[in-house]
């Protein structure tokens, strides 16, 4: 069969078209097909707890507009999301709260911890009682986005961080960062 | 353990049922936590738990001092995260008898009116959201960027601004802050009649709100409510017009009060309130007065010991700032008497009876901000 | 809105041994911890006060004691009126004015959580804001925040290397 060789820029591998013009063959690797994939169609929980989930509705809103990084998906279940968006601070009595929604999320799943209270505690650092001092001590975060609040920019440029270690892991094993 | 469990559930009977609305709910605006007692579809009462965002601030303004704990401040209300921190000002200013100039009122007010606007505007767009409607939100944030543009060149920060200080202002406005304002007054009053020709005589969004979540006036004033749900039950409560502060002494607008007390008043009241908060910035953007952005201040501010308050009206309602000084560098105690925790306590009222997908309409129509709540 | 004077002599009318004081700008009145839910309740009753509003319940450590403020407003008349209250013996208690304003519900909910003063009468007491386990009364001046978080997610076993 004759093949023409395809230019895909978007697309992790090489396509080949038949003279009918159908696509009919590709080579790629799995890890890099999957991956490509699901870097793509990040479905985000909506967990807001303060400030900064202002600014991730106007990295939602038409102005930073967050679906063209396939991210407009925003689920309010977290049965049906794979990135939970730590948007505001933690404080201890939500702990658990966090701990169970990324628990019942299906896995891969992905953490970005936005915001200086997610990071270290932020201004609540030194002298609150009630702030987790950093969410990297409940759940593995994958990406942290400093600012308070970071702007939709900063968020958008995480997520896009995100999207570039999810192209480089493995597509059937689960790595969780490292504390 | 089991003990207090036990306290914490309401109790139902047979044929009714107890439901968990929050703390991670889309329609609750953040992390606030209801228990509901449904009979049938009706609610027949309500119970809320708070604290999933308490970051005790009140006890951590007792370890910074006077010049730090203003920020805070910001994080409480953070979309009237300027109003807040005047109000802190106002009250360091008042121990310390200090006269802000003129030039530092006038942007003070500005900004405060613009971060109403800016407050209405995402309020508009996610009570939209919550009615099922998705481009209100699309619309409101249009205008809202605008502003956060404003801010952003003026203060370097688009929500949080930490602008005001004890005396005045941070710095001075932006050389394009006049032109950009007006700008931004032209463009809004070409696109209000989008707000209104999208969502306000729309008839779903009518029936969802007209006579739904009522509150009469003797309640509003027994439960200390404040701001647009109080004045839309009746009741005249603008700290703006009662006790002029900064600017505000020196501006014709008028306090907009309704009767009807239910979720329809209370957005007619806001959607208001922004051609109000219009007026204001228009009267004071062509007057800013020359002069100091802020006065002189001594690095370390020690006010009289004794006690000082001042209220200042938010986008949500009346906040009360109350400082308890010893003398020393840092406050002894600090209160703020937040809107949002004395309009809460209006849900419930509200509620009882209302279907539980009226729940949705009140809490939109109550604009509640829940780190306001929780402190 | 009425003279200072006047304002004083109704005061008297009902408190006849008061002394009038400021707190901030505002005309203030301090009642004893035993009477103090019926002179609320004539605050609230008097014909010509009316205080309709409880705007705000707070409490101040003072190490010796605990100063406990009633800031009353009248709708009808724009008086500002604040009512304190020392409690120097613990156990620290007071009677509930949920009864005479309803926004009390929330209000002494939140000290009871944060001063440990318990509200007789109050229909649901309980702990506002923090954990229902949670030990101490984080705003009294004995409380000390160095550490407590930490101990917290220990102790319930929320720290990511706890969890299998």
């Amino acid at each position: 069969m004759d093949v023409i060789k395809k230019d895909f820029d978007d697309f992790p591998g090489e396509v080949y078209q038949d003279r009918s013009g159908h696509s009919s063959i590709i080579i790629t690797q799995i890890d890099r097909f999957a991956n490509w994939a699901r870097s793509n169609s990040l479905w985000p929980l909506i967990f807001g707890t303060s400030c900064c989930a202002i600014e991730m509705m106007s990295a939602a809103s038409a102005k930073y507009d967050w679906s063209r990084f396939g991210f407009e998906v925003a689920r309010a279940s977290p049965r049906q999301a794979d990135l939970i968006i730590v948007a505001g601070t933690i404080t201890l009595k939500m702990a658990p709260v966090l701990k169970r929604l990324y628990d019942q999320m299906p896995e891969p799943k992905y953490v970005i911890a936005m915001g200086a209270c997610n990071i270290t505690g932020g201004p609540f650092m030194t002298h609150s009682y009630s702030v987790v001092n950093g969410i990297d001590k409940i759940v593995p975060v994958d990406v942290f986005i400093p600012g308070c609040p970071p702007r939709p920019e900063a968020l958008l440029h995480g997520m896009i961080k995100l999207q570039e270690k999810i192209m480089r892991s493995k597509a059937f094993v689960i790595e969780k960062p490292k504390k | 353990m089991e003990q207090t469990i036990n306290n914490r559930i309401l109790q139902s009977s047979d044929d009714e049922f107890i439901i968990n609305v929050g703390p991670q709910h889309p329609s609750t605006h953040g992390v606030l936590h209801l228990q509901l007692r449904l009979d049938g579809e009706e609610i027949a009462d309500l119970k809320p738990f708070l604290g999933y965002i308490h970051r005790g601030i009140e006890k951590m303004c007792e370890s910074l001092t006077y010049k730090q704990f203003i920020y805070l401040t910001s994080r409480m209300d953070y979309l009237s995260a300027h109003i807040n921190n005047q109000a802190c000002c106002l009250a360091i200013e008042k121990s310390l008898q200090v006269e802000v100039p003129e030039r530092a009122k006038v942007i003070r007010t500005l900004m405060a009116e613009l971060t109403r606007l800016a407050s209405h505007q995402l309020w508009w767009g996610s009570t939209g959201l919550d009615m099922g409607a998705v481009s209100p939100f699309f619309y409101a944030f249009r205008e809202r960027e605008m502003i956060l543009e404003i801010f952003e060149e003026t203060c370097g920060s688009r929500l949080t601004m930490n602008y005001c200080v004890p005396g005045g202002v941070m710095n001075d406005i932006h050389p394009d802050f006049v032109s950009k304002v007006k700008k931004l007054i032209q463009q809004f009053k070409a696109n209000i009649h989008e707000y209104d020709e999208l969502l306000t005589g729309n008839p779903i969004f009518q029936s969802r709100t007209r006579g739904v979540g009522y509150l009469p006036k003797e309640d509003a004033i027994s439960l200390a409510c404040s701001g647009p749900v109080a004045r839309a039950s009746g009741i005249s409560c603008d700290v703006r017009k009662k006790e002029p502060y900064d600017a505000y002494d020196r501006v014709e607008f008028e306090e907009i009060i309704a009767s009807e007390g239910d979720c329809f008043a209370r957005y007619r009241v806001r959607m208001k309130e922004m051609l109000e908060s219009m007026k204001i910035i228009e009267q004071l953007i062509d007057n800013i007065p020359a002069g100091d952005y802020r006065a002189k201040i001594k690095g370390i501010i020690k006010p009289p010991a004794g006690e000082y308050f001042q209220r200042v009206e938010t986008a949500r309602g009346e906040l009360g700032v109350f400082i308890v000084s010893d003398g020393s560098n840092k406050p002894y105690r600090v209160k703020f008497r937040t809107p949002n925790f004395s309009n809460l306590a209006a849900l419930k009222p509200m509620s009882l009876g209302a279907k539980i997908g009226d729940l949705v309409a009140i809490m939109a129509s109550l604009d509640l901000i829940i780190p306001d709540i929780d402190r | 809105m009425m003279q200072q004077n006047g304002f004083e002599q109704i005061l008297k009318s009902i408190f006849p041994e008061i002394t009038l004081s400021k707190c901030a700008q505002f005309n203030a009145i301090e009642l004893k911890p035993e009477s103090i839910y019926a002179g609320l309740e004539k605050l609230h009753q008097q014909s010509d006060l009316k205080f309709d509003m409880l705007v705000c319940l707070t409490a101040v450590d003072r190490v010796t004691h605990i100063e406990v403020l009633y800031h009353l407003r009248s709708t009808f008349n724009g008086y500002d009126l604040i009512v304190k209250t020392a409690l120097v013996e613990q156990p620290y208690e007071l009677q509930s004015v949920v009864p005479l304003w309803r926004s009390a519900e929330l209000f002494e909910m939140e000290i009871y959580d944060m001063f440990g003063i318990s509200f007789s009468g109050h229909p649901d007491l309980r702990r506002l804001f923090m954990p229902d386990d949670w030990e101490g009364f984080p705003l009294r001046k004995s409380y000390k925040t160095t550490d407590v978080a930490d101990n917290y997610l220990d102790s319930h076993k929320l720290l990511l290397n706890q969890q299998e």
